[in-house]
């Protein structure tokens, strides 16, 4: 999987490329603890590219969301296929967190 | 009208055996996909099947050989429901008795951020992906899981 970083303003738009399961999660993890300890704060990760996820893919973003909470940040979802969309419903990741239909939609809205 | 063997769907039945070694399981998911592609899934039914195979697969690993690797086998066969098309897995392990649909925790998907537990996720998903779902612990000392998901 690859992921692209993208600083628009003080969000972080993470591009993510490929499939989100048990081989490339542990990856993301890393990336993902790496760019908090950075200062990365609030983030949007474009899911356009993104083919596949599963549980360990969630896992990973769980932990991504926990560990942005934990420093009054937030991460948002934007663009959805619709494979990773029925992950994210069946999961109740859609309630979880803010999932919204393209990455302008997810910065555009207040109280990020 | 076709007579290409592979047409009919009885002639389609296919055995994969592995052991639950990473690379293997790697490969055995693989095996079963392309079997799926070849009896005629759709993305959307080969995401699922992904995701399934993924979660049992792992899941014997860790719970029917966590000590040492152990061998599996996958009888997959396509299945017609009413119009319905399946594709039937039956996966057997030889580990202990473990019963993934009694033994997972049911995870409370209205939990807030704080209280979300991280995991327990697999066994949901395949039980929502799949049309059906059994566990049977066999007599000759198997645990096997029989699913069906739509091609």
């Amino acid at each position: 999987m690859k992921i692209e970083r993208n600083w628009q303003g003080s969000f972080l738009v993470l591009g993510l490329t490929g499939e989100l399961d048990a081989e490339t999660a542990p990856d993301f993890e890393a990336a993902a603890d790496k760019l908090i300890e950075e200062g990365a704060r609030f983030v949007v990760l474009d899911m356009s590219k993104l083919a596949f996820i599963s549980s360990a893919g969630l896992r990973a973003v769980l932990v991504l969301g926990k560990g942005l909470r934990a420093v009054q940040g937030e991460v948002r979802f934007a663009a959805l296929q619709k494979t990773v969309a029925e992950v994210f419903d069946i999961a109740g990741f859609s309630r979880l967190f803010g999932v919204f239909p393209d990455v302008g939609a997810a910065l555009a809205k207040t109280g990020m | 009208m076709n007579s290409h063997p592979l047409h009919n769907p009885e002639n389609r039945r296919s055995s994969f055996t592995g052991s639950s070694t990473r690379v293997d399981l790697l490969r055995l998911q693989k095996s079963v996909l392309d079997f799926g592609r070849q009896c005629g899934a759709g993305e959307q039914n080969l995401a699922r099947l992904k995701l399934i195979l993924e979660e049992v697969l792992l899941n014997i690993g860790q719970h029917a050989y966590s000590s040492e690797p152990g061998p599996i086998l996958i009888d997959a066969s396509p299945a017609r429901n009413n119009d319905m098309r399946l594709l039937t897995l039956a996966i057997t392990d030889w580990g202990p008795p473990f019963n993934p649909l009694a033994d997972s925790p049911v995870p409370n998907l209205d939990a807030d951020l704080d209280e979300r537990p991280i995991g327990g996720l697999g066994i949901h998903l395949v039980c929502q992906m799949a049309s059906s779902v059994s566990y049977a612990r066999l007599p000759e000392g198997q645990n096997r899981l029989v699913l069906s998901v739509e091609l």
